[in-house]
Order: structure tokens, then C-alpha cells, then sequence
């Protein structure tokens, strides 16, 4: 998993673990909805390009959605700021049914679910009624053993993002590092 | 991507159905699929993979340019299980209810077995304040196999409308007029099937 060497002694200077570093998607996502929280945005769709994310979203009042650029270069700029961030208390987030504790909490437990399936080009919209989630995943196709990719889809509805939300909680402080992918072809 | 982020909205667009129908012919002209439609100030930013790819591409409608003109090759078959018939005939279709409904700032999202469609469209309100709806729409395939074969026609107005639509003034709507074929009327549809919960009406801009 790559990590963002710029941000390496921000880190060990606020005495935080390593794994914030690693540009997994719950890191990059957290550090996203932790954005989207802070500039008030909602009615979100964010889809993963080469080098980064565009983010869709509307504003408080306003329906016309903007579109913003999320490069990877933002993104460690994020986390350089979620890490400065720390300990300053939690920002007004606007509480819903789907969103109990606003968007941070939500892309983050997301993001888990997307680096257990070793996710690629994901898109994440957002209804008012649930969070619908795609992208490719990688799978060994019976009878050939080699690793291809398939799309996958998923739908959060209001009780799957409690339950989402529930296992991320219990997740919080116990470090689990992310299980790289070895596709069976390179297994010794 | 630079060129539709720095456009603007024109206030004068051409319909969704025309709009999605050139996009859907375009993807299936070139074989793409795994697509996302969003509609941003300034145009329609879609994504979709080649067939055979993961790696999706980025392709910029923005507002004023020319639509695509590309056809597919009936010979060329493209497999899609949601659609059979290509992308275009329900993105034409679905358009054509955004139409109706005076949609704005819509996203349409394939899965593997569902499409969402988000976006806004206006309420009809006593005192003239704006009021919109957000859209929660999840297209099962049933749903979309039924807009597909009802077509463009059952979504037209009693008296043909304009290719061009003109889009309500922010502050001075004319009130949409909801019926039994909203995409309202079916989201109640879907979402009770989902045990999903009904949408609330956002209030924008009073």
C-alpha cells in the first residue's frame, strides 16, 4: 500500500500510528468526508479517476451541484490537515437517518469495506435514501485460476449504514493492517 | 475534465432525452460500459470502461458544444444485462421523464443489477417560494426493462415538447404538476419494495 512520505513527519511528530499514511480508501475517503462535513456539502456522488477523485456535491441551499477535484495531491493536503486537526475537538456535523454521524464516519467505514475487496474505480452515490456503491473487484474464474476483475455493486439503505457504522465503531483503535490481494497465480 | 469545470450552467439546455440519447448512443457505439452520469454546472461529466477494461474513462459533455453524433454497428454486439437493447433506448427514455418532471442536477449510476437516479425537481408550492424534491430513484431490472418497452411516448406531454427545454428561473418556478407516472409515483414503488424510506422534499432557496 503506498504511502504519502510528505505527510510521514507530521505523523511522528503528533506521535500517531503509521497506518494513517497509507493511502488506503479508508484513509482517502475519511480525510474526503471529513471535506465534504467541514464545506457543508451534501447530495454527493464521488468517482474515482486516474490519480484522484471528482467530487459532485451540492451545497446547503443551494441544488446546483459543483464538482470538485479531489487529485492525490489534495488528498494528502487532507490528511496533512486531519492529522494537524487532531484533538481540536469534533466539528457540526448535520445529523440524518443515513448519515447519523455525518459523512467522516460514513466514507471511512466505506472505505474499509472497499479495501477488504481490494476495490478498484469505485463511484459512490449518494440519495436520500440510501448510498449505492460500485466498482470492480478482483475474482479467480473457476476452472482457469488466473485473477480477473468484475464490477460490483452495493446498496445502503438506513439499517445497513447503522450496521456499517457500528462495525467501524468497534473497529476504532485496533489497528488491523489491510490484507494485500495475492492473486493465487503468485503464491509460491 | 479542466473544460467542464470551468464551464458554466446555461440556463437554456437541450432536453435530457436528446442529451442522454446522444450519450447512450456514444457508449455503445464504442463499446463502453460500467456507466456514471453526472450532471454538473457546465455539462455532463460520464465515466464508463471499455468493454474488457476496468479502468475507466472520463468523458466531458459541455453545455453549447454539439452533441455526438455516433452511431453503433448493429453488427458490433455488445453484451449488457441491464440492457439489452444498448444504453440508448433507456437513457432516451429515462430522459424523457427527467423532461417531464423538470429535473436538474441529476446523476444516474449503473450497478450490476440496479441503476440509481438522483437529481432535483420542483415542487408545486401555494406561495411561489422554490421547492424542490430530491429524487431517490433505484431501477431494478424489471423497471428498467418496463421504461424501456413503455419508450419515449408514454413520457410526452399530451402536446409534443420542444426539443429545447427552458429551464425554471431560480426563485420564479412554474410549479411541476406530479402524477401517476412521476418518477415520485415510482419511487414510492420501489422504495416500499425496498423497505427504503420515502425521500423528504428539500426546501432550496426560499
Amino acid at each position: 500500500m503506498a504511502v504519502d512520505h510528505a505527510v510521514l513527519s507530521d505523523l511522528a511528530a503528533a506521535e500517531l500510528p503509521i497506518d494513517l499514511l497509507e493511502l488506503s480508501y479508508q484513509n482517502r475517503l475519511r480525510v474526503i468526508g471529513r471535506f465534504i462535513d467541514e464545506s457543508e456539502l451534501h447530495s454527493i456522488t464521488l468517482i474515482e479517476v486516474a490519480q484522484g477523485f471528482v467530487l459532485r456535491a451540492s451545497r446547503a441551499v443551494e441544488p446546483w451541484p459543483i464538482a470538485i477535484e479531489l487529485g492525490d495531491r489534495k488528498i494528502s493536503e487532507l490528511m496533512r490537515r486531519s492529522i494537524g486537526a487532531r484533538g481540536e475537538g469534533e466539528i457540526e456535523r448535520e445529523s440524518r437517518e443515513l448519515l447519523p454521524t455525518g459523512y467522516e464516519d460514513m466514507l471511512r467505514a466505506l472505505g474499509h469495506e472497499l479495501d477488504q475487496r481490494i476495490a478498484e474505480s469505485v463511484v459512490i452515490t449518494e440519495l436520500p435514501s440510501l448510498f449505492a456503491v460500485t466498482g470492480f473487484e478482483p475474482f479467480v474464474a473457476a476452472g482457469v485460476g488466473e485473477t480477473s476483475y468484475r464490477p460490483f455493486a452495493e446498496v445502503f439503505g438506513p439499517d445497513e449504514t447503522r450496521i456499517l457504522l457500528h462495525k467501524a465503531l468497534g473497529r476504532r483503535g485496533s489497528y488491523q493492517p489491510i490484507q494485500r490481494y495475492i492473486p493465487p497465480n503468485f503464491r509460491g | 475534465m479542466r473544460r467542464l469545470l470551468d464551464a458554466e450552467r446555461s440556463d437554456t439546455q437541450i432536453s435530457f432525452r436528446e442529451r442522454l440519447r446522444a450519450i447512450g448512443n456514444l457508449l455503445d457505439a464504442r463499446g463502453f460500459h460500467a456507466m456514471v452520469i453526472a450532471e454538473v454546472e457546465g455539462g455532463m461529466l460520464v465515466r464508463a470502461s471499455r468493454k474488457g477494461s476496468r479502468h475507466p474513462e472520463i468523458i466531458e459533455f459541455v453545455d453549447g458544444d454539439p452533441l455526438p453524433d455516433e452511431t453503433p454497428d448493429p453488427r458490433v454486439e455488445v453484451r449488457r444485462r441491464l440492457f439489452p437493447g444498448g444504453y440508448a433506448p433507456f437513457l432516451e427514455a429515462l430522459g424523457a421523464r427527467l423532461d417531464r418532471r423538470r429535473a436538474i442536477a441529476i446523476t444516474i449510476v449503473e450497478g450490476t443489477d440496479f441503476v440509481t437516479v438522483g437529481g432535483f425537481a420542483p415542487l408545486p408550492v401555494a406561495d411561489g417560494s422554490q421547492i424542490y424534491e430530491t429524487l431517490d430513484l433505484l431501477l431494478l431490472p424489471e423497471d428498467i426493462r418496463e421504461l424501456v418497452e413503455r419508450g419515449v411516448a408514454s413520457e410526452l406531454p399530451a402536446a409534443a415538447g420542444p426539443a429545447v427545454v427552458e429551464r425554471a428561473p431560480t426563485g420564479a418556478p412554474e410549479p411541476a404538476v406530479p402524477d401517476q407516472n412521476s418518477l415520485g409515483a415510482a419511487l414510492a414503488s420501489f422504495t416500499r419494495r425496498l423497505g427504503l424510506v420515502r425521500p423528504q422534499a428539500s426546501r432550496l432557496r426560499g
